[in-house]
């Protein structure tokens, strides 16, 4: 067994639907009305993640209706965010969905037909939570991260959505204000100008730039975007062999940061359509995955360079990162 | 600056921007994130012809609720990748409905749907976009104003009165919709599996002299073009498909696809010789970047007329070209990002005939 090897988990340990049984699907695809493909979910908790603060939900939503039938609103002692993306590596800001959730104790509703990602503040009462339609022949994704080590969820069981009167509007924000990348260009907007000048210092001093293996698309919110939770996070997707990062090699955090690989075929949840390669340690410990797996970097564990081997259908990728905005120290 | 004599032949497509844009009509569908539609009514110097261009990478169905629908006129529905190396790859995953029967089709490389006059097709669901840029799409319609007639049974009345078409006489309607007194339903029991309409879904294979040799038969196909005076210039490109009148089932047009990607002359050995057809056709250059349908990437000469007056163009443009018009040696003068041509002549051959 290697140094590290305990780092990396298949996403399979968290699987909740094992028990069910996979619809029969017909040897082609169809779509008409609503995806014909089962919803599947995986949960990770810090138990799962070597004891980290932070648990988070990954799965497939292909169904009409409540999510939770009747048991909603809940609440949790920590906070949480929620990630409703779509399916569509082409476009992120494709949802393919109207969702309807509802915050607060009021249940105030909110509707959405865009990629969205909702702040749920510590004991701040959620749901219930609607699939209203789906457009897409995939369904959707639904992404949760939890600062938590465990899970804890009381349920109301009062489902009363009320309108919205803009109490809560400020925690559901728009995924597309958060594009870092659109169709493998950066988006330099996002940055501060401090963030700016100490990017193109690293580009100058080591040729720092994204490389062919980095993502087609993607978002990253900080805790400046999160009402200013210990927090940053990212979403997107990637279909490009190679090298994730031009010139530099192995990096640290000072606090505690998962990698998700995960893959969007709506009908095999364990199904990654890449194989990456990852170093972890300061010894430069290779890993290569090739299902959808989770990287466990603790704080001050040199990690990267991340490397697609090859891919033969595009997958998604999201980290949690327990700090307001990435800070890295680059080691090699 | 005076207006050159041909100038009016020239059209960027940005002159067929629809009012109020297309994409908030057929939000969170598979339908055009952005496009440009052209018609020889208002855009085309009153061609019998009406085209669209545009970038996809949504999901699902095109028009939830309005299929199947028919047209007046016989078109042709080409899906296309944006891969300049790779002339197979669409990058996408399509279901399309063909005939009163719904028979359904399935195709994941770039492929041409043809829909007779009057002929039942859609719904088309994209279901799948594996490309992260996505794909393209053209429809060649052979009539000079758009004119569709839905008849799903999926249509509200409030979708129904988006679509009429405006009460001012004087504002001409992109898109002339009727709706059919009888209604289809389209379900995974009302459609079929058959193969009666295989023959309307042909793929798109690079097949041009620009590839290989052509045969004897095949030359009769490009006149003059093919007569072995010219051959293939650098400005050229091996990944052209182009499709006849007998490729098409009959249908009285033939188009031609490519992206090109460098710079050069397209044809060596024309000399200051210009071709003429006895139909007439229209050249499309549009670029391959999805975030911006305006940009062309690169730029291209054309002559005009009998004297040679030479056009540059730099942004997506299409270039109409009446029937006997000298017309040609297209030079790329340089390229920073791979283009799109598209080249789409009314009639079942590419008669050419070289004038000096």
């Amino acid at each position: 067994m290697k140094k590290y090897e305990y780092l990396i988990k298949p996403l399979s340990i968290g699987r909740k639907d094992k028990a069910k049984p996979k619809k029969k699907t017909s040897t082609r695809k169809t779509f008409f009305n609503i995806p014909e493909y089962a919803e599947q979910k995986v949960c990770l908790t810090g138990k799962d993640l070597e004891g980290l603060k932070l648990g988070f939900d990954w799965g497939f939503k292909t169904k009409l209706g409540d999510w939770h039938e009747g048991r909603d609103p809940h609440v949790h002692p920590y906070p949480e965010v929620h990630f409703y993306v779509g399916l569509d590596t082409a476009n992120i800001n494709y949802l393919g969905a109207e969702v309807e959730t509802c915050l607060g104790e009021e249940q105030e509703t909110f509707s959405f037909a865009e990629p969205t990602v909702v702040v749920i503040p510590a004991g701040l009462p959620h749901g219930p939570t609607t699939t209203k339609r789906i457009y897409s022949p995939k369904g959707f994704g639904f992404y949760l991260a939890a600062l938590s080590n465990v899970t804890h969820t009381e349920w109301m069981a009062n489902p009363k959505p009320g309108p919205s009167k803009g109490k809560y509007a400020h925690l559901v924000k728009p995924l597309k204000a958060g594009i870092l990348i659109e169709r493998g260009k950066i988006n330099n907007s996002r940055f501060t100008q401090e963030e700016l000048a100490k990017r193109a210092q690293r580009t100058k001093e080591s040729g720092f730039m994204l490389g062919p293996g980095n993502a087609d698309h993607l978002a990253w919110l900080y805790g400046r975007d999160l009402e200013g939770l210990n927090l940053n996070l990212d979403w997107g997707f990637f279909s490009k062999p190679g090298l994730w990062h031009r010139g530099v090699g192995a990096h640290t955090h000072p606090v505690d940061e998962v990698l998700v690989f995960a893959g969007v075929d709506p009908s095999n949840i364990d199904y990654l359509g890449a194989e990456i390669e990852i170093d972890l340690g300061k010894e430069h410990e290779r890993h290569i995955i090739n299902k959808p797996s989770v990287v466990i970097c603790p704080a001050g564990l040199p990690h990267c360079p991340i490397i697609t081997r090859w891919s033969d259908k595009p997958h998604a990728f999201f980290s949690i990162n327990l700090s307001s905005q990435p800070k890295s120290s680059y080691i090699d | 600056m005076a207006i050159r004599k041909y100038e009016h032949l020239l059209k960027p497509l940005r002159i067929a921007a629809m009012p109020g844009g297309s994409g908030n009509f057929f939000r969170n569908t598979g339908n055009a994130d952005v496009n440009r539609w052209l018609n020889g009514r208002d855009h085309l110097e009153g061609m019998a012809l009406n085209f669209s261009w545009g970038f996809y990478t949504g999901l699902g169905d095109w028009h939830p609720g309005m299929d199947p629908h028919v047209h007046p006129y016989p078109e042709c529905l080409v899906f296309v990748g944006l891969d300049p190396d790779r002339p197979g790859y669409l990058g996408a995953e399509m279901q399309y409905c063909l005939g009163k029967e719904l028979e359904i089709h399935y195709f994941d490389q770039p492929s041409v749907v043809i829909a007779p006059a009057g002929f039942y097709h859609c719904p088309s669901v994209t279901l799948d976009v594996t490309s992260p840029i996505g794909y393209s799409f053209f429809i060649i319609s052979l009539g000079a104003a758009p004119n569709s007639r839905w008849l799903g049974d999926g249509l509200s009345e409030e979708q129904i009165k988006r679509m009429q078409p405006p009460k001012d006489a004087n504002i001409k309607s992109p898109m002339n919709s009727t709706f059919g007194a009888k209604r289809v339903h389209v379900s995974e029991e009302t459609i079929s599996h058959g193969h009666l309409y295989d023959k309307y879904v042909k793929p798109l294979v690079p097949n041009t002299f620009a590839k290989r040799k052509l045969k004897i038969e095949e030359k009769d196909l490009y006149g003059e073009m093919a007569d072995g005076r010219f051959i293939p210039g650098p400005g050229m490109t091996e990944n052209t498909v182009w499709m006849f009148g007998k490729d098409l089932e009959g249908m009285d047009v033939n188009f031609c696809w490519g992206i090109h990607k460098n710079p050069g002359t397209w044809l060596r050995g024309t000399g200051s010789g210009s071709p003429t057809h006895p139909k007439d056709e229209v050249l499309l250059f549009a670029g391959t970047d999805p975030s911006d349908i305006n940009y062309l990437g690169a730029e291209i000469q054309i002559d005009m007329g009998p004297e040679n007056e030479r056009y540059v163009i730099t942004e997506p443009t299409a270039v109409v070209v009446p029937a006997d018009f000298p017309h040609g040696n297209i030079v790329t003068r340089w390229v920073d990002k791979p283009f799109g041509f598209l080249l789409m002549s009314l009639g079942a051959k590419h008669e050419t005939t070289y004038v000096d």
